[in-house]
């Protein structure tokens, strides 16, 4: 279905034209039905008029008389006939399509109508019956006289009826033909209107685009548009807000690039410009800690992109406890520079954490953890790495005394680039997005909560589903 | 001259401090919008550096209060977004020219002097006054065709006083152009760069204002 309006126009309009032809040519069959019965009372009846003539004139005359008599010349000037006026005052133009005989019990004709110089068959049967006479068909009716032992046999040819029905027919088809271009145009003129709300959704569709993604007005839409409507401005809705997110990821991702880049630029003119030996080191300090935190920054973009378009991980099976020891162990240089008290524990001790986890993204969300608790406890803080396990659960702890995160700032940390304003800590701002990606990856949930324990600080708690022999990922 | 630099990263608000101090300009630099604006609000500058990622008061939000308070020092931002529409979304704002992280340190000077010609009514990149031109591009300063060395104090006051002929400025008005929110500067060096300006460019050529300050004359 190409066009719904020509669809519509095609259909209902053979439809019409089929239920137009039915009735028709019922018609047609009626029509003839009952032209039929009138010519065939008309012929009994013509008989018994001959019948009942006969009947004085062969008590009172003689038959040769009546031959006489009867000789009548048909009237035939056909120019006088034109169509529709047939019957003029000087007869029909049927007239020569009606024949009668009438013969004697032996079967010796006594009369005659002689137009064209018809035979009529003689049978010892009455009533009607067709014959073919010459080139025609006749219909006949057969009339016997008991007391003048005459029979008297009527006909009328065959294609006065036929005639006489098409004609019929024609006429009542006249009006169904011209209605068929009428009905059409009616159609096409109802199905335009019908589908001008599509061409005005489709108009309205046109203007979007990606940075116009308004949604449609349904106001004027019909019910059946409606939910057309409402599932596009679902998908425009869910389209703005992927392409928003994106905007503002690149937005991001040009911020953290380019600012360490504009510092390093400008300290490395600085060094052109012979300032004093001071400035020297300070902006030669200033372009190597920007070049350290592009390289952080460039790691933590291509570790999430990684994991966002990892689509299946391998998992294996893995002590959570060796993870993070090795991890710790390689992040403590940070710690002790900083002059933080960083310490692990398992609970129970020595003892094993296994899980069915991707061992990169393990290592990953460990280091980030802790990375992310070094780099915002002050000097002289403490950070906490802690194991245990909980019904099923294995939970990973990291606690540290840095200024903690508000309750309500919560939820909004794990999305990119948020860094809570605080520009003077370090930090690309992926850290717990990146954590929270491959805790999803896990199957393990991450609360954030308050360092009850310390003035202040933040813990962070992981919680992966245990592996058991038995228990399916 | 002075300018105010709002940027909230350490590294290369640094730097461009740095970069300014080099050339003898004195740049006053605040980390946080709200603190920005509430620079801006109490003291006069002649133009503000502007980031638009701040912490406290977002750049963009910090240029709308400021404009919508009469506050017209020219404003250059500094920006990583390099889309069309964050650019109209700060020129908008009221910003006068902005730049792209990173960029070099000679572009932001010379964006910087051409907005202040703009100020002050100067067309050309040169500014004469009398027998005195001034190519603030190349910092070389002549009177009757003869260059004339000035250090880069003495080239900041005269600058000033070039900017806006006729204007009376107090001592410490002109301290706090020459040196911003420094501490421990002599109460009379402004004196003594005066003095000097005057030996090198004519006695008359700034005015006393006897217990006021000083000026040169509308018109030479």
């Amino acid at each position: 279905m190409k066009s719904i309006k020509r669809y519509l126009l095609a259909t209902l309009l053979i439809a019409a034209t089929t239920v137009a032809a039915v009735v028709t040519y019922g018609s047609y069959l009626q029509t003839t039905k009952e032209v039929e019965e009138l010519f065939d009372a008309e012929l009994a009846q013509m008989a018994r008029v001959l019948q009942s003539l006969l009947e004085n004139q062969l008590k009172r005359a003689q038959i040769t008389h009546l031959q006489q008599a009867l000789k009548y010349q048909p009237f035939v000037t056909p120019k006088l006939y034109t169509e529709g006026n047939e019957a003029t005052p000087f007869g029909h133009k049927y007239e020569s399509k009606l024949a009668f005989q009438v013969w004697n019990q032996e079967g010796q004709e006594l009369l005659g109508s002689d137009s064209n110089e018809v035979t009529l068959s003689f049978q010892l049967n009455t009533g009607y019956s067709n014959e073919h006479i010459g080139d025609y068909a006749w219909r006949t009716f057969m009339l016997k006289d008991r007391d003048l032992n005459i029979w008297i046999k009527v006909a009328q040819r065959g294609d006065v009826r036929d005639e006489l029905t098409e004609e019929i027919v024609i006429s009542n088809l006249l009006p169904l033909g011209m209605m068929v271009p009428l009905l059409g145009f009616l159609i096409w003129l109802t199905v335009s209107r019908g589908l001008a709300p599509l061409h005005r959704l489709s108009n309205q569709i046109t203007r979007r685009n990606p940075e116009h993604l308004k949604p449609l007005n349904t106001s004027d839409s019909p019910e059946e548009i409606k939910p057309v409507v409402a599932a596009i401005n679902g998908l425009m809705e869910k389209l703005a807000d992927a392409l928003e997110r994106e905007r503002r990821f690149t937005a991001d991702a040009a911020h953290e690039l380019r600012t360490p880049l504009a510092g390093v630029r400008i300290h490395a003119q600085n060094l052109t410009q012979r300032p004093d030996p001071q400035m020297t080191s300070q902006a030669a300090e200033h372009i190597i800690g920007g070049v350290d935190r592009m390289t952080h920054a460039v790691e933590q973009l291509l570790t999430l992109s990684r994991l966002e378009h990892q689509s299946d991980p391998e998992f294996s099976h893995q002590d959570l406890a060796t993870v993070v020891r090795q991890e710790t162990a390689a992040i403590a240089p940070l710690a002790l520079e900083k002059q933080l008290e960083l310490s692990l524990s398992l609970e129970p001790e020595d003892s094993h954490f296994p899980l069915l986890a991707n061992l990169s993204g393990l290592q990953i969300l460990c280091r980030n953890l802790i990375d992310n608790a070094i780099r915002y406890t002050p000097t002289g803080g403490k950070i906490e790495v802690q194991l245990r396990r909980d019904k099923q659960q294995v939970m990973l702890v990291v606690t540290d005394t840095g200024p903690g995160i508000a309750a309500a700032d919560r939820q909004r940390v794990f999305a990119r680039f948020q860094r809570l304003g605080q520009q003077l800590i370090q930090g690309s701002g992926l850290g717990l997005a990146i954590v929270k990606e491959i805790a999803s990856q896990h199957g393990a949930r991450i609360i954030l909560d308050d360092n009850y324990a310390d003035q202040t600080g933040l813990k962070v708690m992981v919680m992966f589903p245990e592996y058991t022999a038995t228990a399916p990922r | 001259m002075r300018l105010l630099l709002v940027e909230d990263d350490p590294s290369l608000g640094q730097g461009i401090v740095d970069a300014f101090s080099l050339q003898g300009e004195t740049m006053d630099w605040l980390t946080d919008g709200r603190l920005g604006l509430e620079a801006l609000r109490i003291t006069t500058f002649d133009l503000v550096v502007l980031d638009l990622g701040l912490p406290g008061l977002d750049g963009i939000q910090l240029l709308q209060q400021a404009r919508a308070r009469g506050i017209d020092t020219p404003v250059i931002i500094l920006t990583a977004r390099d889309q069309v529409e964050d650019r109209i979304r700060g020129l908008d704002a009221g910003a006068d020219d902005y730049l792209i992280k990173p960029f070099d340190i000679a572009e932001l000077n010379a964006r910087i002097r051409a907005l202040l010609r703009r100020r002050s009514g100067y067309t050309s990149a040169i500014i004469s006054y009398g027998d005195i031109l001034v190519d603030p591009a190349s910092r070389q300063v002549t009177l009757n065709n003869e260059e004339i060395s000035l250090n880069r104090r003495e080239y900041s006051l005269l600058l000033e006083f070039l900017h806006h002929p006729g204007q009376v400025f107090t001592r410490d008005q002109l301290t706090e152009q020459l040196y911003g929110w420094q501490e421990g500067v002599e109460s009379n060096t402004v004196e003594v760069h005066i003095h000097h300006l005057r030996k090198k460019l004519g006695s008359q050529f700034i005015k006393t204002i006897r217990g006021i300050g000083y000026r040169i004359e509308q018109t030479p």
